[in-house]
């Protein structure tokens, strides 16, 4: 028995209960949060930092605020009882809001990543403070109530946290959200962090107004799934979602246009590749990376990183090849086939990252061509000069790698292209620039204004000029790409002293940031083009 | 504060940093090997939980059962200091693992490195919340600055390494720097009390 009488095996439990549903609720809620925030601010390194910062923030504040709110509230429990009550309510209300409050942001924040910080702070940064005094006030508890050392206290309650962390992420990653969705994850949440009030409520002995939070909560719960329906009705009349996933490794969307008879890949609300009805691509980069390997044999090894909605892997079927696929997200083999109308028969599809493929891949490849970095998010394991140097290796004796490249009309945009070729180059590739866009040169065209830039870059293991292969080309295209139909290749006079990347130092998601927040108002202006009032 | 009070705080805030680096470059490393896939960072979430879950509980239980914490105490800091600093050279435990399913193949992997790391590192702040609390005056809540320091020299980590560090001077760079400072914190034990 303990000094209050309770038995100790019965506290002991409930105890870790408590503490085990707090780990859980911190894990499960910064999961939740990067896949609620990503398809509005995206995923740049800046992001990625600043999330952190703002989590390692909270819960320290957290901690050091707990001695001086458990003096101003006369003891734990009355302070686990504020504490319980107000985390009910905050995450309730803010997330039954939460649609209104961050298109509210969208209109607010110019530049994305400022958008990206208030937003923590408001839906992750305050709840995780909150949920870092839990630990310290059932230490002060234990002390008060158990006498129990500080030092134990905290190696036992810090380790069942810990331990309710490890179910969070499991149970959210793997079950909750790729098989439930999102609302599943809120419902989830609030059902959470309601338990926790509720034990509170238990153990602190309220008798009165203990089921008013929970209620409040659960009201919450039905504004939260009103939104969303609303939300959804106000797409405009011409577009259609024709499918939609959350997962952890981003949101998916198949948007369909009625007007201009395409259907778009939407990754995080970002548009990753189009198609029109018919299946055939609308992007011109994938006619003019099939044109460049067209001098290739039928019958040729083919090798696409990044599936995309499957259109280059289609135009290689077209010309005979045998075209392997490698991409990280098992969801595009499902979507590629039933709304872009690729069909299964077209490639070899092989559910890993490109890294890893080449590491453990002997089989050799014609051709090699990396289209992973149209987004925001760049593939930095695999532009270092290791990277580059097991690609080489995958390639034939005359294969040629086409790596598909946007870069923005920045210093850091310039630099991350000077970069990539100078790592290629470093690795042992010869490299030209190739056009798809009718130029003459990067980087010098007005029309272009500040927007990211797309190109290919060519890797040949042997000085091979494609210009002098015979290339299955389409005149008209070749017109509309080339106005100096002399040479295939592009200058790129305005190129600074380049960084060598490696693996000790991938650093090209911080020269691409600005490519990506460029990319992520485009899509920022496309999203709210969609969803305005009619 | 005594001279033991202050010891605990730049023990806790350099075993704090040194956590939060483990968490940033081994995904890094890990991304080489298996990929920039859910099932990768998943099991370096789960492998360092893990690892604090059991070093948690094995601090709080020596806290009350061992001889000498000044003795732990050091041997923590020289086993992460040897593993800070050797943790570049890791590729043979990744490579092991590699034709493995990339879920078990990485976060075995990753447990190779995490749970003698990151759990022995768990290991330490029970231990400093042990000896801040006896050795110290006053009746606040010690844990609370330990944790606190901990958690914002993780704060600062991410600050110096996200900006500077890792892209200005590179992994192997970081990892050796947060090595000595371990070693520094090795020596520091030796100027605590045998037991708290």
């Amino acid at each position: 028995m303990s000094d209050n009488g309770k038995p100790v095996n019965s506290k002991n439990n409930i105890l870790n209960i408590f503490v085990f549903t707090e780990g859980f609720l911190v894990l499960s809620l910064q999961i939740f949060i990067s896949v609620v925030l990503t398809p509005y601010w995206g995923q740049t390194y800046y992001y990625w930092v600043y999330s952190l910062f703002l989590s390692m923030l909270g819960l320290g504040i957290g901690y050091f605020l707990t001695p001086i709110l458990l003096q101003k509230t006369g003891g734990a429990l009355p302070l686990l009882k504020k504490i319980g009550t107000y985390l009910v309510l905050y995450f309730s209300i803010t997330v039954a809001f939460s649609l209104v409050i961050l298109n509210s942001f969208l209109d607010l924040f110019t530049n994305p990543l400022n958008g990206a910080i208030f937003s923590l702070i408001l839906f992750f940064f305050i709840p995780t403070l909150l949920l870092a005094m839990i630990p310290m006030t059932l230490i002060a508890h234990l002390k008060q109530d158990e006498k129990a050392g500080e030092g134990e206290s905290s190696g036992r309650i810090f380790s069942m946290s810990a331990a309710g962390g490890i179910a969070g992420v499991f149970l959210v990653t793997y079950i909750i959200l790729p098989y439930m969705g999102l609302t599943a994850v809120v419902v989830l949440l609030i059902a959470g962090f309601s338990f926790l009030y509720l034990i509170i409520a238990k153990t602190v002995g309220m008798k009165s107004a203990k089921w008013i939070p929970v209620v409040v909560a659960a009201f919450c719960l039905l504004v939260y799934a009103s939104q969303q329906k609303s939300h959804t009705k106000k797409l405009a009349s011409h577009l259609k979602i024709v499918y939609e996933t959350d997962g952890i490794l981003g949101s998916l969307t198949v948007l369909e246009n009625s007007l201009t008879q395409k259907r778009q890949l939407l990754v995080n609300n970002n548009i990753q590749s189009e198609a029109h009805f018919t299946g055939r691509s609308m992007n011109p980069y994938v006619y003019s990376v099939a044109m460049y390997t067209s001098y290739l044999p039928k019958g040729s090894n083919v090798l696409i990183a990044g599936l995309g909605c499957g259109s280059l892997a289609y135009e290689y079927g077209e010309l005979g090849y045998k075209v392997d696929v490698v991409d990280i997200d098992q969801r595009l083999d499902d979507i590629v086939q039933e709304h872009f109308l690729v069909s299964k028969n077209a490639y070899n599809f092989k559910h890993s990252d490109a890294r890893r493929y080449f590491k453990s891949s002997d089989k050799k490849y014609d051709a090699i061509v990396l289209d992973i970095s149209h987004g925001e998010n760049i593939p930095t394991n695999v532009y270092t000069l290791e990277g580059f140097r097991e690609v080489k290796n995958d390639l034939s004796e005359d294969g040629l790698l086409l790596v598909h490249f946007l870069a923005g009309q920045t210093d850091d945009g310039k630099m991350a292209l000077a970069s990539v070729i100078h790592t290629m180059e470093e690795a042992g590739l010869d490299v030209e620039i190739m056009d798809f866009l009718n130029r003459r040169e990067l980087f010098n065209d007005a029309k272009w204004g500040g927007k990211a830039e797309g190109f290919i870059l060519a890797g040949k293991k042997r000085k091979v000029d494609l210009e002098r292969k015979q290339l299955v080309i389409d005149p008209s295209l070749l017109a509309e790409m080339h106005p100096n139909k002399d040479s295939l290749y592009l200058s790129f006079s305005q190129r600074p002293t380049p960084q060598l990347l490696t693996d000790d130092r991938p650093i090209l998601d911080l020269f691409h940031s600005e490519t990506a927040m460029k990319f992520r108002m485009l899509s920022i202006a496309l999203f709210k083009e969609a969803y305005k009032h009619e | 504060m005594s001279r033991v009070g202050y010891i605990a705080l730049v023990l806790a805030f350099i075993g704090g940093g040194a956590l939060m680096m483990m968490e940033i470059i081994l995904p890094k490393i890990s991304m080489i090997w298996f990929g920039n896939l859910l099932e990768v960072w998943s099991a370096m979430l789960i492998g360092a939980l893990l690892a604090m879950a059991i070093g948690y509980r094995i601090g709080g239980i020596l806290v009350k059962k061992s001889r000498s914490s000044r003795t732990i105490l050091a041997a923590c800091y020289l086993l992460n200091a040897i593993i800070f600093f050797s943790l570049p050279h890791f590729d043979g435990i990744f490579e092991f693992f590699l034709g493995m399913n990339t879920g078990l193949g990485s976060l075995l992997a990753a447990l190779i490195v995490l749970l003698p790391s990151i759990g022995t590192l768990a290991i330490t702040s029970p231990i400093i919340v042990d000896y801040f609390e006896k050795q110290s005056e006053g009746t606040n809540l010690k844990a609370s600055l330990i944790f606190g320091a901990s958690t914002f020299s993780g704060v600062f980590v991410i600050l110096i390494s996200g900006l500077y560090l890792l892209p200005q001077l590179g992994i192997s760079f970081a990892s050796t720097l947060i090595a000595v400072m371990l070693l520094l914190n090795v020596l520091l034990t030796f100027l605590l009390p045998k037991k708290a």
